[in-house]
């Protein structure tokens, strides 16, 4: 993989002396040309500042951005031959579709005919052929959407910067349209950033994704990576549903840790968060996802058996989710395909699952937004 | 959120120092140095001067020692406090009708109320005389019918008809507008939890319009205790601040005491602005963002019936001095009777042969004035919002500070500055323009500004991303975008300039002498026909750009706005 964008101890504070505010800490990443990285993180993570910082829309405290071997830090917006598409979209409601899409080519000073063949090739690709001459407000959202998109493509960018491009469409529109984004990103083969606070969404379209909180990076990996291994309490949580049981250190020593359950059952996990060295007798939390836990006593191959009472049972379309006390203080959450016959609320049911799934982590950490 | 960043844009280039610059230049010279003369002038003995030993309080101290000047306070302060009483009692029910009773004709009901405040309320002020006065039509009729002998409408009566039928709509389409945008769930939600409708009225729907009614009853204060046209025309003997002012300048060539009475005056205007701004600022207001469906309309036979015949029937009245004048335009002859015995153009041709400069003059100096200060005001209003980030609240304010000086105290402070001294631009039609420009910049400034908040910055940067410069931006972007505003604002600049008097009264010279001023001239002269007819094509004027400004937004600028 060719590095196309590095990002390196990127720092931005807003206001200055005591009242400043730190938006962005030490950001550091590397993003390969043609990849889709996405920076993922809740509301106030800094996520937005940071593709800020690279289109140039911000000024940066510390840090620099290269791309392509250029160095942009000092570069303003205009000199940076990148796209952006704007979570308003912010469509110029005072010209047709085909100028609006035709600007940056205009303030290329391409020649009309370039501008012309241009404009109908991204509008091509796109899918929006024939919508030349009518007005953005004639248009719906998603395919304001798209113009926003055809807008940031035309002239050919090295980069392309996507700023919750999403968050105005309804929910199904949106599942539509990543994957409109995501073909159209490929067949282009232009390297991007995607900001978005919706982990399905960055899931679903990302090659590789930055999971951020309060201003810091705190996880880079691919989906599958994140997802099931997150580095801390807080990626746990905030990139789906997750189960959280107390255990206590027994031994922290190899790479495995060795913990003790409530049920006082003692079983050897993995370190969640590598930065972690347990000691012996410390309060740890244990994670695993919903789905990979299962209920009753056939199936073979689980590592681990708890002995439960069906609390709740909830009913979401695709899944079925039960919550489970076992013993804990919060209940255990398990996501099954289908109804369990003799599963029901009140009756005691054995809850099942392997400890390959389970990461270990230290009790004081805690997902964001609860306060301690 | 955004408006938290400071982004690229926010940065000072070339051009906006250069239009910072040239703007701190233009409001030193014309705003700040005239505004430091009337002050420091109101504190000199007549015709001192500027000493620091000369300094005296002696132009003040007369509103204690003359009762002349104690009476003109007063009157001043009666006048306007009952007008602004009077047009809410009036205003009000007009306001609750039109937004909440299912009503035929809403739109043109709301269109002829506004026309009272287009047209300058000097020119209807003389109608009153003509129905009213000692020789009025009503007053005839009432005589000889009724055999009742009307009070005189010179003085405090006349003044306070002519000031409440003039302004009273500023309540109305205040209060219609702030009542037609409040969320209707809050009165609904108020009746499911059993409010009766009178209790909801008071203690839901009253409060959430108080702000609008506060605001209309201080304009109306502010515009009346800034009226000259008005008082001037049927005070008679009664006199006021305004007509001081003029008589002090005009009468003894004594432009230190006319700064010093329009300095109270301003005093006045600025005590009540900053009551209005305690008023609505104190309290939180549910503010007007999502409105989830029309209001409920009343549509009981009795209140339909009741909201109709009241709008009319206050319409009409407001209306009829117009109406006056236009008869009074085309009369020929006019015996003893109601109405004209004969009808000609005779006073048009009259003054288009007499008063034909005046009216180049007004409109010259209309253009020229609202040309600057839409240029001035937009750009100023773009370094305020979009650039300058600490300076922005010296700026807001300097340019905002005409706002609460009357038009006569304008005409005295350009008169301070520009009579004497360096740069002496009095008997020129530069100091009308400037006094115009200077005066009507905050509304553009205003409504620029305004415009320009509105202007999502994401328009500008994905401008700036799509690899434009910031002149570029600006040029293709931003001014396009507010372009809608600022000629809202232009128009009607335009068409208050044109029924500019208070201001021009003690500016303009025997060479540049406009409309308003030969209407009154006329007026005083007694000349009803000319003044009529001349009053008859400035409406025209008025109403003609007026209907501009509204086609202009309504039709092609405000169809490009139809943003999802």
């Amino acid at each position: 993989m060719t590095v196309s964008l590095v990002v390196a101890d990127l720092c931005k504070t807003f206001g200055a002396g005591a009242e400043g505010v730190a938006a962005v800490r030490d950001v550091s990443f590397e993003v390969a040309a043609g990849e889709l990285f996405t920076l993922l993180g809740p509301s106030g993570c800094g996520k937005t500042t940071t593709l800020r910082l690279i289109a140039g829309l911000e000024t940066a405290t510390a840090g620099r951005i290269v791309f392509d071997g250029q160095d942009f830090t000092a570069l303003p917006p205009f000199r940076r031959n990148l796209g952006m598409v704007f979570q308003s979209y912010a469509l110029y409601p005072h010209m047709s579709i085909f100028e609006n899409v035709a600007y940056g080519l205009r303030a290329r000073r391409a020649p009309d005919d370039e501008v012309r063949r241009r404009v109908r090739e991204v509008l091509d690709l796109v899918g929006l052929a024939g919508y030349e001459d009518r007005r953005p407000g004639q248009l719906s959202g998603g395919q304001q959407q798209r113009i926003a998109l055809a807008r940031a493509l035309v002239y050919g960018p090295r980069l392309l910067l996507l700023d919750e491009p999403l968050s105005n469409l309804d929910a199904k529109l949106r599942v539509y349209m990543r994957e409109e984004i995501r073909k159209i990103q490929q067949r282009a083969g232009i390297t991007t950033i995607y900001v978005t606070h919706d982990q399905e969404e960055a899931l679903s379209i990302s090659d590789r994704l930055a999971v951020m909180y309060q201003g810091e990076v705190i996880q880079i990996g691919t989906p599958s990576e994140v997802y099931a291994e997150p580095a801390s309490v807080g990626v746990a949580d905030f990139l789906g549903r997750a189960n959280f049981l107390e255990a206590a250190v027994v031994d922290g020593g190899g790479p495995r840790v060795r913990v003790r359950l409530a049920s006082g059952l003692l079983v050897e996990v993995v370190r969640g968060d590598p930065a972690w060295t347990p000691q012996a007798g410390e309060a740890a939390t244990l994670f695993i996802r919903p789905e990979r836990v299962s209920l009753g006593t056939d199936g073979g191959g689980e590592d681990v058996t708890l002995q439960a009472t069906v609390v709740r049972r909830t009913f979401l379309g695709g899944i079925v989710r039960y919550a489970l006390d076992a013993g804990g203080a919060r209940p255990v959450l398990a996501d099954l395909q289908r109804l369990l016959p003799g599963a029901e609320i009140g009756r005691p049911i054995p809850v099942r699952f392997q400890l390959a799934d389970v990461r270990a982590y230290p009790a004081s950490q805690r997902p964001w937004g609860e306060t301690v | 959120m955004s408006s938290a960043y400071d982004g690229w844009w926010r940065r000072l280039d070339p051009v906006a120092i250069l239009v910072l610059g040239v703007a701190g230049l233009i409001l030193l010279l014309f705003l700040v140095y005239p505004i430091s003369r009337i002050v420091l002038n109101s504190f000199l003995p007549t015709d001192a001067p500027l000493r620091l030993g000369n300094l005296t309080l002696e132009h003040f101290s007369r509103f204690a020692a003359s009762s002349l000047y104690r009476k003109a306070l007063l009157h001043s302060l009666t006048v306007s406090l009952t007008a602004s009483v009077l047009a809410l009692l009036i205003g009000l029910p007009m306001a609750f009708f039109v937004a909440r009773v299912r009503m035929p004709g809403k739109m043109l009901l709301l269109s002829l109320a506004t026309l009272p405040l287009v047209v300058p309320p000097f020119l209807g002020a003389y109608s009153w005389i003509l129905l009213l006065g000692r020789n009025g039509i009503v007053t005839s009729l009432c005589k000889q019918f009724l055999g009742v002998q009307l009070p005189s409408i010179y003085g405090a009566t006349g003044i306070i008809l002519a000031f409440t039928l003039g302004y009273f709509p500023y309540v109305v389409l205040l209060t219609y507008g702030a009542l037609s945008s409040a969320d209707p769930s809050l009165e609904e939600s108020a009746q499911i939890m059993g409010g009766s409708r009178w209790r909801i009225t008071r203690t839901v729907t009253l409060p959430l319009v108080t702000p609008a009614i506060a605001a209309g009853m201080v304009i109306i204060f502010m515009q009346s205790l800034g009226s000259f046209g008005v008082p001037a025309v049927l005070g008679g003997e009664y006199y006021v601040l305004t007509t001081l002012i003029y008589f002090q300048i005009v009468g003894h060539f004594d432009l230190n005491a006319g700064g010093a009475i329009a300095l109270v005056s301003v005093a006045f205007t600025g005590l009540s602005l900053l009551l209005l701004h305690h008023l609505t600022e104190r309290r939180g207001y549910v503010t007007v963002t999502a409105r989830t469906h029309a209001a409920r309309q009343l549509d009981g036979r009795g209140i339909r019936i009741l909201g109709t015949a009241y709008c009319v029937v206050v319409l009409t009245v407001a209306l009829i001095p117009h109406a006056m004048i236009l008869l009074t335009s085309f009369a020929e002859r006019w015996g003893r009777g109601a109405l004209p015995t004969a009808y000609s153009f005779g006073n048009y041709r009259r003054v288009f042969t007499a008063a034909w400069a005046p009216m180049q003059n007004s409109l010259f100096l209309a253009t020229v004035a609202t040309l600057v200060a839409a240029v001035l005001g937009t750009l100023m209003a773009y370094v305020a919002v979009r650039k300058a980030v600490r300076g922005r609240f010296i700026l807001d304010l300097t340019i905002t500070l005409p706002f609460i000086f009357p038009g006569i105290a304008v005409g005295v402070a350009i008169l301070s500055g520009f009579s004497s001294g360096l740069l002496i631009l009095s008997g020129t039609w530069l100091i009308l323009a400037v006094a115009y420009v200077i005066r009507r910049m905050p509304y553009i400034f205003r409504s620029a500004s305004a415009a320009l908040t509105q202007i999502d910055p994401a328009m500008e940067e994905a401008s700036a991303t799509c690899g434009a410069s910031w002149l570029r931006t600006s040029a293709r972007i931003t001014f396009p975008l507010m372009l809608p505003g600022v000629l809202a604002g232009a128009c009607i600049t335009f068409s208050t300039l044109l029924g500019e008097l208070s201001t021009t009264i003690i500016l303009y010279s025997a060479r540049w002498k406009t409309m308003t001023v030969a209407i009154y001239e006329y007026l005083i002269a007694d000349l009803l026909g000319p003044a009529s007819a001349l009053g008859t094509l400035l409406t025209v004027a008025v109403l003609v750009s007026m209907l501009l400004a509204n086609k202009l937004l309504g039709r092609t600028l405000g169809s490009l706005f139809r943003m999802v």
